[in-house]
C-alpha cells in the first residue's frame, strides 16, 4: 500500500506492519491531509496488535501534518488498538523537538529516536 | 482608529544594530497559495543559505531554522490578503543569534484570530503551552475549523523567543510582523 503526499510517500508493509514516511510533508491544510488520514486508518485497521510509524526518512512535516498525526493518535487511542512505535532521528530538528508530544497525547505511543 | 501592538519582546535586537549578514526576500501571496511547495522551497533556501559545516563558533541547525521559517511564511500565505499585498521575509544574523522575520497585510478578522493566539502564547509558561497544545488537538479531533498549532509549536518545542507587532494600515487592513529569535550557541 502506497500513497504520495506532496514531497513525500507512505508505504505499508504489512509483514513487519509498519508505515514508512520518506521525503517532506508540508501539504497546505487539514482537507490536503485527508488522504494521509485515510491511508493511516487503514493501516491500523490492518495490523493486529502494534503499528509502527517510520519517519527516520522524513525531513520535515509541518504543523499541519503534527496535527493530522496528532488526530490519528487520538482516534487511535479511543480504539486501544493498535499500540503504536514510532520511529524517528535526531538528525532532524523537528523530530528531535516535537515528536515527544505524541506521547503526551496518548502514554502508550513508544517513541524511539536514534 | 487602533493604535499599533506590540506583543512580546518585538525589539530584543532592534533594526538600528548593524547585523553581520542579512538576507531579505519578498513573495507574493497569491503566488505561495497557488504554489503551495514553494513555501517549503523558500525555507529550505533561507535555511541552507548561511550553512558552513567548516564554521566551529555555532551550529546552525538548518532543518530548524526551514521548519521556522516554514510556519511562519505558510501563516502568511494563508492568512494576508491575496491581491496587492506582499510577504516580506528576513533573515538577520547576530553572532550567534537569528533573527527571523515575516511580514504580512491581512484582514480586521485575521488580525484579532492573531492576536488572541500570540498573547497566549507569549504569556504562557512551558505547562501552559503544553495544556494549550493538547487543548488544541482534543478541539480539532472534535471539529474544531479554528487557527492551528504552528507559532504554539516554535516556541513550546523550539524555545524561541516570538514576538509580534499589529500595525494598522488603512479601513480594516493591518500589517503584522512576527520574529522569532534563535540562538546558535545553545544546543
Amino acid at each position: 500500500m502506497e500513497l504520495k503526499a506532496g514531497e513525500s510517500i507512505l508505504k505499508y508493509n504489512s509483514a513487519d506492519q509498519t508505515v514508512t514516511m520518506e521525503g517532506s510533508m508540508r501539504l497546505a491544510n487539514l482537507m490536503e491531509y485527508d488522504k494521509v488520514s485515510v491511508f493511516l486508518n487503514d493501516a491500523a485497521t490492518q495490523a493486529s496488535d502494534r503499528l509502527t510509524l517510520d519517519m527516520t526518512k522524513l525531513n520535515f512535516l509541518n504543523s499541519s501534518g503534527i496535527t493530522t498525526l496528532s488526530m490519528f493518535i487520538l482516534a487511535t487511542k479511543k480504539k486501544q488498538n493498535p499500540k503504536l512505535n514510532i520511529l524517528g532521528t535526531a538528525l532532524f530538528a523537528w523530530q528531535e523537538k516535537s515528536l515527544k508530544n505524541f506521547n503526551k497525547l496518548w502514554n502508550e505511543v513508544e517513541i524511539s529516536i536514534q | 482608529m487602533m493604535q499599533e501592538i506590540i506583543l512580546g519582546d518585538y525589539d530584543l535586537i532592534p533594526d538600528t544594530i548593524p547585523s553581520e549578514g542579512e538576507l531579505h526576500l519578498r513573495v507574493k501571496p497569491i503566488d505561495m497559495v497557488t504554489y503551495w511547495r514553494r513555501c517549503g522551497a523558500v525555507a529550505n533556501f533561507i535555511a541552507n543559505f548561511y550553512r558552513n559545516p567548516q564554521d566551529e563558533i555555532y551550529h546552525l541547525n538548518e532543518n530548524l531554522i526551514s521548519t521556522t521559517f516554514n510556519e511562519l511564511i505558510e501563516n502568511a500565505a494563508k492568512y494576508s490578503t491575496k491581491r496587492d499585498s506582499d510577504i516580506d521575509i528576513s533573515l538577520k544574523l547576530y553572532n550567534t543569534i537569528l533573527k527571523m522575520e515575516v511580514e504580512n497585510i491581512c484582514s480586521h478578522k485575521h488580525m484579532e484570530a492573531f492576536q488572541k493566539s500570540m498573547e497566549k502564547i507569549i504569556d504562557s509558561d512551558n505547562d501552559e503551552l503544553d495544556n494549550f497544545y493538547l487543548n488544541k488537538i482534543e478541539a480539532k479531533h472534535a471539529g474544531d475549523k479554528d487557527s492551528g498549532i504552528g507559532l504554539l509549536m516554535l516556541k513550546k518545542d523550539y524555545s524561541l523567543q516570538l514576538s509580534a507587532k499589529i500595525t494598522p494600515i488603512e479601513g480594516e487592513v493591518y500589517r503584522i510582523s512576527v520574529h522569532a529569535y534563535y540562538n546558535m550557541s545553545i544546543e
